[in-house]
């Protein structure tokens, strides 16, 4: 069953055509990876099946619903979560109150503020400090607390390994099999191709606004991403959607 | 020197309750409300007619009058705040400029240019005082607003910390995109913000009309004090506005003890110095006005 379908989705900043004819199908309970270049178009996608960003052209259908012009924030109600790009957390508010006004939606589940400090129990000592005097590694735990804690079927992960060493890395990415125990959707854009391999289980690579490689990840060679990637044999790649 | 500066604490008092819908304003929807003293001059006007009309006193009237004023604010954001702030904070100071050259009119037009008080309606509360001895004399009413000021300002305080609608309106403040990230709707809680905001103004409006006189014409004055204590007090805590109105009105009242027109130029200077200062510290926020003005640009 599919989570999230895409179809013939084309986002503009301004003139310029940032996502252009995207087709995509999410499965229930699968994590994707969205690879690609700087400028590819992943952040974008994400913004808009998010809300944030207005698509200028086709549907995005969650859980058979079709979103079309739905702000973020009832998005977020039917349980579409976006951790954004550089965390933006609300630095004047402490951890504790970034995690509780995440939860106000009311969306009642597995994950609540108390749960989000057992997993990421390195957040408890700071749970009162403001989220502008956490360290890189706290902030993203919060930022990706706050998202979990509305309980979202669909959660969307854009960067979170950014900017952060790899024993960090690894404990914001520790998170990750307990939302497949509790069959959460996950769609993640991210940089490091080794993690994204070693966590997916399906890869789609971006390159200027397209999706140029789409395949199980099990599937896919790091080579053949790679040319993908760079756009080094855009036409020859297999498995590519559009 | 005791009274002296008691009275100016006391004073304070009543500046903080002017300011309190102003600096939440600022503070929470980065708005400038010019009309904010023209609105407070409303609210007295619609405490007078009612007691007018029904005999109650404005304590009661008051009841009445500040869901009124919630109202007036939640039409006033969807009317002009929000439409004016999205081309920036500096359309908005003028859109609610031109908003209180409006009411001012409407006010002049309707109840004419002679002054009108609440005094009247609040039995002897607005002369009567507690004697102290040693010819310390302490007006009770000057102590009811300081107090007032002190509930309202702690209401605000403990609304913004524990209440969860509290948390949403500072996570908006800091992020209204994020905010709706994470599910928070911002244009209501806008609205909520502005209703809270103009409840309080309404209360400076009673203030202001058991206080003292008022004209359709008085909310500039009024809005002059509120901008001082909030700018001396700063908007980043909910207590600097206290802190502000305390300033300024020890600063008014030290001031005319030198000269008759010292009350103003004292309260003038510890403004300016004020205002210096946080320019000086970069605190008073110029980087969010520019980028407003440059995302309105683009």
């Amino acid at each position: 069953m599919n989570k999230l379908e895409i179809r013939d989705l084309e986002v503009c900043h301004g003139l310029l055509k940032a996502v252009r004819g995207i087709n995509l199908n999410v499965q229930a309970g699968e994590v994707l990876a969205i690879v690609g270049a700087n400028g590819a178009g992943k952040s974008t996608l994400m913004r808009a099946i998010a809300g944030s960003h207005r698509a200028s052209q086709g549907s995005i259908t969650f859980m058979g619903q079709t979103l079309g012009d739905l702000p973020a924030h009832k998005r977020v109600g039917l349980g579409l979560c976006l951790v954004p790009e550089g965390r933006r957390l609300f630095p004047k508010l402490t951890v504790q109150e970034n995690l509780t006004v995440g939860a106000q939606i009311g969306r009642i589940g597995y994950w609540t503020v108390e749960k989000i400090f057992e997993v990421f129990d390195n957040l408890v000592k700071r749970r009162h400090a403001n989220a502008d005097t956490l360290s890189g590694g706290e902030q993203q735990a919060t930022a990706i607390g706050r998202a979990l804690v509305a309980n979202p079927e669909l959660v969307l992960l854009d960067e979170v390994s950014l900017g952060l060493s790899p024993a960090i890395v690894d404990r914001v990415y520790s998170i990750l099999p307990q939302l497949r125990e509790t069959e959460t959707t996950v769609v993640l854009v991210e940089q490091d191709l080794g993690r994204v391999m070693k966590v997916s289980d399906r890869i789609i690579c971006m390159l200027e606004g397209r999706i140029v490689l789409e395949g199980a990840t099990k599937d896919l060679t790091r080579d053949q991403i790679i040319e993908a990637y760079f756009g080094l044999k855009p036409n020859a790649v297999e498995g590519a959607e559009t | 020197m005791m009274g002296l500066l008691l009275q100016g604490v006391l004073l304070g008092g009543y500046y903080a309750i002017l300011a309190a819908g102003l600096a939440f304003l600022y503070s929470v929807m980065g708005i400038i409300n010019l009309a904010h003293g023209a609105f407070a001059v409303v609210a007295a006007y619609m405490l007078l007619v009612l007691s007018n009309l029904t005999g109650i006193s404005p304590f009661l009237g008051l009841a009445l009058i500040l869901p009124i004023m919630a109202i007036i604010g939640v039409i006033v954001e969807r009317t002009v705040f929000e439409p004016s702030n999205r081309g920036g904070p500096l359309l908005a100071v003028l859109a609610t400029f031109g908003l209180s050259v409006v009411i001012d009119n409407l006010l002049f037009q309707q109840f004419g240019a002679n002054t009108k008080t609440l005094a009247n309606h609040i039995g002897d509360l607005s002369w009567a005082s507690w004697d102290f001895g040693g010819g310390l004399y302490v007006g009770k009413l000057s102590v009811y607003t300081f107090f007032a000021a002190v509930i309202v300002l702690g209401g605000l305080q403990l609304l913004l910390t524990y209440a969860p609608v509290g948390r949403a309106i500072r996570a908006t403040a800091q992020d209204s995109d994020t905010a709706g990230l994470i599910g928070l709707d911002a244009r209501r809680i806008r609205m909520i913000s502005a209703a809270i905001a103009f409840v309080t103004i309404g209360i400076a409006g009673a203030a202001l009309g058991m206080r003292a006189s008022f004209t359709p014409y008085a909310g500039g004055a009024l809005l002059l004090f509120a901008f001082q204590a909030t700018i001396i007090g700063g908007t980043h805590r909910v207590w600097g506005t206290l802190i502000g109105g305390v300033i300024l009105g020890l600063a008014q009242t030290l001031g005319a003890q030198i000269a008759p027109q010292g009350f103003l130029i004292g309260g003038n200077l510890v403004f300016f110095a004020a205002l210096f200062i946080r320019l000086m510290r970069g605190n008073l926020n110029w980087r969010k006005l520019i980028s407003y003005k440059q995302r309105a640009m683009s």
